[in-house]
């Protein structure tokens, strides 16, 4: 990384470079915006507004650990695998009942600790690249509920957590949201502001130039995966109280979203660059336009379509940012 | 330099491209010789017909009984005994029949009790079963039936995954091994011996007719099928759809995808609450996307329009006490041992029919609480006819 | 850059990994294994000829992710443009026998084309082949379901014919697997494109500046594996008669398994084809040793589970701390 910017040069820069990667989305966010304002005025009623919010909420939770885990050059496909794991520990130790709430708490987190380890140790112990090893976690973590419940998970989620999937402060803004949102400002405050967010920084830049700086990158690698798994866990304990059912059939499509948010908001693939404003954004953008097809009556397919055509959109725009001249040293190699 | 000098050759050599594969498929339009799809066995030597039929329309009188539909007519079927001197066979190793078994797999509570009431029953036959899961993809069954037909098992139930194992199961059978479909249908160019399932273009049919019922003929609807492309949603949302437009006052105003979870459910209620306030009745394939929805509407302090569905314990729990009105059905999962019982019917040579429609009970609101099962699995389909030290064993119920 | 990519030069086991070896002596151990528990079942031609059948779609679109892999990119919408191939496939032929060469010749020209999609957005436009061909997977995957939400078409009696006959216990697909190994496999070793395949995915700066035209090669990389993927779905739909839009759901993961397993380096420039195939012929034997030792059911995703990532763990190419 010989071309990697001076400090002087970088305050500026890197100040212009972060307006810009949240033009994009923004400028995206304002086109579904208005184009819902004139296809489907709904959209703005409070009834749906309020579904917008829960959306950003329970997308937007996992796609915090998904940021934390590409930040550092790596990703997460296991996310949607905790938040299942989590609904079965739930019912299974629970089957409904508040007495056993807090050991079914305390397991869900024991089991999100444990993804989280599997997860960093095969990428920082063994070099297993993040996509194979997380795939290969996700695998095992269905045969272990498959094997576990007989196939079959069922059973009800305690009632004493129902307050957190479909409660609403003051009556309007939906816990999820809230609690996306104060994990929102925990992250961002750690990545901006404290030594482990510049550490993070470094590893996903540059892995070699920060352990040569002496950071330790295998701790923080690994310390993402299992912060990753940890709020997956959070959005799997949302996303089980929001029925009060065991419900696996909802998980693949949240492990992608989770990736499309973060990189519709200009989160880098390549690792440490993007900031949790990003992520925000993403979310936001994400949940107004799932939102807004619903709302137009689009198939699967069309769903589909425009879901994909966004990310290949959102990243041509990354790419062109990064293009022009003076701002950033450009695409960065292979890590 | 080298990218706009390769990009200028891959345009010209994109549009050559498009222009070829274009040129193709236009010739290939212009082809009028279809390849006919296979003789229907012909009907005249059909035996015993009349008794067999008489089987068929009673699945269809015993849900227009229950749903009160006046009006309730079978679509046409035919169904005729299998000449069971071709198939009759000794087991072909050792003393006892092995049956192969090409399941779904255990991804859902169905999957599960469909595979265990197959083996609960062949082990009070004392017959051995092969087995091999598909995990619900038609393409791993095609792989999955062709190696159980290289074990060479006296018969062989297939739970079809889709159409496509068609040819594969025609495959089978012309091996010799005679197989029985079940729970599910494939076109006649399968081969297959015989065929044991609930209907599915009845059940798609009965929901839409009690709907129907209900609103007078007149009203908004929403359709709430399952996943997109899966044949066991889009059959029930295809016959919804032709009853529904029988009633020219009633409206579909649109139609979505539950991928029969409550969550999804749940998500797409909220916005139909939103975008059509003033819905009539809601056409679900299933219990729990009825379980979605009915949340949705208390939460939002609605009452619930009617609603159909599977009849999920869960949804029956989860209403009783409440103002609901619905109309539910099952396509059970316990019938795979009258699949085994087919099977078996063939290979020792005793009566069976083509097709075997299978009856289960089917209620409304009014009866609901008189087949809810506080002692089961929210799971379960109500009532299970599975025996009950199998609902215990697979801790579906309490014993 | 380049300093991260090397391997450490290391024990035995790391270059029999390399190398491709050392999948195929786990595939040795399971092939004595199962003949010994059930050499007849094992062995019968029928159970082979489902064995050899069961890895012809995962080992073409296992070729095309290989080169993609090798140049240091990745491709994840294969899964959904065989999906969409054989659905087309079927669709198009509709049973009409005078359709099916133009139809097959013009599905394996789609695959070709958007193959050429994913190559333009990558190595024109320079965007992160994760990132371009997961928008692809969705995309492509939202057409397939646009094009018929339910199974439909049907092909002729002579892909069907074709997809099931056999000389021996091998079926005649099978030998189009072979063919396009041995095609790629001269493609890779006796061209300068091949050569370059490697050179870009070892450093793309470098390759660049010895004057490599990167821009082509990653382009006719992507087109490789998009050709491979039509065929792919041509073979499906001659497999399973009948379109349908979920065929080919989650083969990119299972090819990018077998890919991995292989000994190849995800991030580019070394890896061997003997190995990729490797990890297509173990992938295919666990699949088929579940049925043919007659695994509990519940079990059997755990077990799949546990073999991949035990296999994932000890076969990958370590990066040099």
């Amino acid at each position: 990384m010989t071309d990697a910017p001076t400090t002087t040069t970088t305050t500026t820069t890197s100040r212009l470079s972060r307006l810009s990667s949240v033009l994009a989305p923004m400028a995206g966010l304002a086109t579904v915006l208005l184009l819902a304002a004139v296809t489907t005025p709904q959209l703005y009623t409070p009834e749906v507004m309020r579904l917008v919010l829960f959306q950003i909420g329970i997308i937007g939770i996992a796609a915090l650990g998904q940021t934390l885990v590409l930040l550092t050059g790596g990703i997460d496909l296991s996310i949607s695998g905790a938040i299942a794991l989590t609904s079965v520990v739930l019912a299974v130790t629970t089957n409904g009942s508040d007495d056993r709430l807090v050991t079914a708490l305390v397991l869900s987190v024991v089991a999100g600790l444990t993804v989280g380890l599997v997860n960093g140790a095969l990428v920082v112990l063994r070099g297993v690249p993040p996509f194979v090893a997380t795939f290969a976690s996700f695998v095992l973590i269905q045969g272990v509920i498959i094997a576990w419940t007989g196939g079959a998970p069922s059973g009800r989620i305690p009632d004493g957590l129902s307050w957190l999937g479909s409660g609403r402060l003051f009556d309007v803004i939906p816990v999820p949201v809230l609690v996306f949102g104060v994990l929102a400002v925990v992250v961002g405050v750690v990545l901006e502001r404290s030594t482990a967010g510049r550490r993070l920084y470094a590893t996903g830049l540059n892995r070699d130039a920060a352990r040569l700086s002496g950071v330790r990158t295998g701790l923080v690698i690994g310390s993402c995966y299992v912060a990753s798994s940890l709020l997956g866990v959070v959005a799997g304990l949302v996303n089980a109280s929001f029925t009060g059912y065991v419900d696996a059939a909802l998980v693949r499509s949240l492990n992608l979203d989770s990736i499309a948010a973060a990189v519709i908001g200009g989160i880098a693939l390549t690792g440490g660059r993007g900031r949790i404003g990003n992520t925000l954004i993403g979310v936001v953008l994400l949940a107004v336009l799932l939102t807004w097809l619903i709302q137009l009556g689009a198939g699967g397919g069309a769903q589909l379509i425009v879901s994909g055509a966004v990310i290949v959109l959102a990243v041509f725009m990354q790419g062109r940012r990064l293009r022009i001249p003076g701002t950033t040293a450009g695409k960065k190699g292979q890590q | 330099m080298t990218n706009i000098a390769f990009s200028r050759r891959g345009h010209s050599r994109t549009i050559a491209t498009c222009l070829g594969v274009a040129a193709l498929v236009a010739v290939a339009g212009c082809s009028t010789e279809q390849e006919g799809s296979a003789p229907q066995a012909s009907a005249e030597d059909c035996l015993n017909a009349d008794e067999a039929q008489a089987a068929y329309q009673s699945s269809w009188s015993s849900v227009a009984e229950a749903f009160e539909l006046e009006d309730f007519q079978p679509t046409d079927e035919q169904v005729c005994q299998v000449d069971t001197a071709t198939w009759k066979a000794e087991p072909k190793q050792g003393d006892s029949y092995r049956v192969a078994f090409a399941a779904q797999g255990p991804t859902n509570s169905w999957g599960v009790l469909s595979d265990e009431a197959l083996r609960y029953h062949a082990d009070e036959l004392g017959v051995d079963v092969l087995y091999a899961a598909a995990n619900g993809d038609a393409t791993t069954q095609v792989d999955n039936i062709q190696q159980l037909a290289s074990q060479n098992p006296d018969a062989m139930v297939v739970v079809p995954m889709g159409d496509g194992i068609s040819g594969q199961v025609k495959a089978a059978v012309d091996q010799g091994i005679p197989v029985v479909l079940c729970s599910g249908v494939l076109p006649s160019s399968s081969g297959a011996v015989s065929t044991v399932t609930r209907q599915y273009d009845l059940l798609g049919s009965a929901y839409a007719e009690w709907i129907a019922k209900k609103l007078d003929g007149k009203g908004k609807v929403a359709i709430l099928s399952g996943l997109a492309g899966v044949p066991t949603a889009e059959y029930q949302k295809a016959a919804a759809e032709t009853t529904f437009e029988k009633y020219p006052d009633i409206e579909v105003v649109t139609t979505q995808y539950t991928e029969w979870s409550p969550t999804v459910a749940k998500t797409v209620a909220q916005n139909l609450i939103a975008s059509y306030p003033d819905l009539d009745a809601i056409w679900s394939d299933s219990g729990y996307g009825a379980l979605g929805v009915a949340q949705a509407y208390e939460e939002a302090g609605k009452p619930v329009p009617p609603i159909t569905g599977d009849a999920i314990n869960d949804f029956i729990l989860a209403t009783d006490g409440k103002d609901v009105q619905y109309a539910l059905s099952t396509f059970p999962p316990e019938m795979s041992s009258t699949c085994l019982d087919t099977a078996l019917g063939l290979v020792k040579g005793e009566p069976v029919l083509d097709k075997v429609y299978i009856d289960s009970p089917s209620f409304t609101d009014a009866d609901g609480a008189t087949y809810a099962r506080k002692d089961c699995d929210g799971g379960l389909l109500v009532p299970s006819s599975a025996p009950e030290p199998l609902l215990t064993e697979l801790k579906m119920c309490k014993a | 850059m380049s300093a991260a990519t090397v391997a450490r030069p290391g024990p035995s086991l790391s270059s029999l990994v390399r190398g491709g070896g050392a999948v195929w002596v786990v595939v040795a151990v399971m092939v004595v294994w199962l003949s010994a528990v059930r050499g007849g079942g094992f062995w019968s031609t029928g159970n082979l000829a489902a064995l050899l059948s069961g890895a012809v779609v995962l080992g073409l679109v296992a070729l095309g992710q290989h080169i993609v892999v090798l140049t240091g990119g990745i491709d994840l919408s294969v899964g959904s443009m065989v999906t969409l191939t054989s659905l087309l496939t079927a669709v198009l032929i509709n049973g009409y026998p005078i359709r099916t060469v133009p139809v097959v010749v013009a599905i394996v020209l789609i695959g070709a084309l958007m193959g050429g999609i994913n190559g333009s957005l990558v190595s024109i436009a320079g965007l992160p082949p994760f990132i371009v061909t997961l928008g692809m997977l969705y995309l492509v995957s939202g057409v397939a379901l646009t094009v018929s939400p339910t199974p439909d078409g049907r092909v002729t009696s002579a892909l069907t014919g074709f997809a099931t006959s056999t000389f021996g216990p091998v079926p005649a697909p099978f030998l189009v697997l072979l063919a396009s190994v041995v095609v790629i496999w001269a493609l890779l070793t006796r061209t300068a494109w091949g050569r370059h395949v490697f050179a870009v995915g070892g450093d793309q700066h470098a390759a660049r500046a010895v004057g490599i035209g990167t821009t082509s090669v990653l382009m006719r990389a992507y087109v490789v594996s998009g050709t491979l993927a039509g065929l792919a779905g041509v073979l499906l739909a001659a497999r399973t008669a009948i379109g349908s839009p979920t065929a080919g759901t989650g083969l990119e993961l299972s090819a990018i398994t077998a890919v991995v397993i292989g000994g190849t380096s995800l991030l580019g420039g070394r890896g061997s084809l003997l190995g990729t195939m490797g990890g297509v012929a173990l992938l295919s034997l666990i699949t088929n040793s579940i049925t043919l030792l007659q695994f509990p059911s519940t079990l059997t995703d755990l077990i799949r589970g546990l073999i991949i990532i035990a296999a994932v763990a000890v076969f990958v190419v370590k990066r040099k701390e």
